[in-house]
């Protein structure tokens, strides 16, 4: 289900990291950003997730306005069903490349870590795909627990294309 | 239950895995594995049947691993 939320500005040459909160956990979500101002270029990246005692999920969206004029913009998203596969833990600041196998291309794999452990931030970005001669395809994640403890996480994804 | 560890050099544990599908959505996922970061090491350790109701994130505290004849084990940190 797409969505659209909040109304922003932003500085010329400014970054933000934001969190946005879900009282439960929404599913597999995509974040990005829907620019008002023309001209303003917005770059933005989602870095990663933590799920709160209280069931709460953040998201956390880093916003850089690379233009030269204050923008506007708002938050925009879809939440889709999803495959939850493994069960993982790592370290405080602990960061690992992981690569996960599909026989043939799934299509599109958007992929994220999400922990099962309150109150500890994992990072995660999908750095690449790769084909190999028998036709599997290895899709690459990073995942970095930014916690101050050891964290228990999934992989979740859902190919959209 | 088989696990895949990564340990640091002295057998600490850094990080355990445990493959295969949770959700009721099939991932089509046949396989995966770690880079090991410089001095980290991978284990595929099968873990006793006594240790297998403990949560991963309890044996990842608990405990470290052993290698005994090349094989690595879980034994008690």
């Amino acid at each position: 289900m797409a969505w659209t939320w909040g109304t922003n500005t932003l500085g010329a040459g400014q970054t933000q990291r934001w969190w946005l909160s879900w009282p439960k956990d929404p599913g597999i979500e995509m974040i990005g950003v829907q620019a008002i101002t023309s001209g303003a270029e917005i770059d933005f990246t989602s870095p990663g997730i933590q799920v709160n005692s209280d069931g709460s999920v953040l998201y956390f969206v880093t916003i850089m306005n690379r233009g030269s004029v204050p923008a506007q913009y708002h938050f925009t998203g879809s939440s889709r069903g999803s495959w939850v596969w493994g069960t993982n833990t790592l370290n405080a600041g602990q960061t690992q490349r992981w690569w996960l196998s599909w026989p043939g291309f799934p299509g599109l794999e958007i992929v994220e870590a999400l922990p099962v452990t309150p109150s500890c931030e994992i990072d995660f970005a999908s750095a690449g795909v790769q084909v190999n001669t028998d036709g599997s395809t290895l899709y690459f994640i990073t995942v970095t627990n930014r916690g101050k403890y050891a964290v228990e996480y999934h992989f979740r994804g859902s190919a959209i294309c | 239950m088989t696990l895949n560890i990564v340990s640091d050099r002295r057998g600490n544990i850094v990080s355990i895995s445990q493959f295969g599908d949770v959700g009721d959505k099939i991932s089509g996922i046949t396989t995966a594995g770690i880079q090991a970061e410089p001095g980290h090491h991978i284990h595929e350790i099968e873990v006793p049947e006594e240790l297998g109701g403990i949560s991963l994130l309890d044996l990842h505290k608990s405990y470290k691993v052993e290698i005994s004849k090349g094989v690595g084990c879980l034994v008690k940190a």
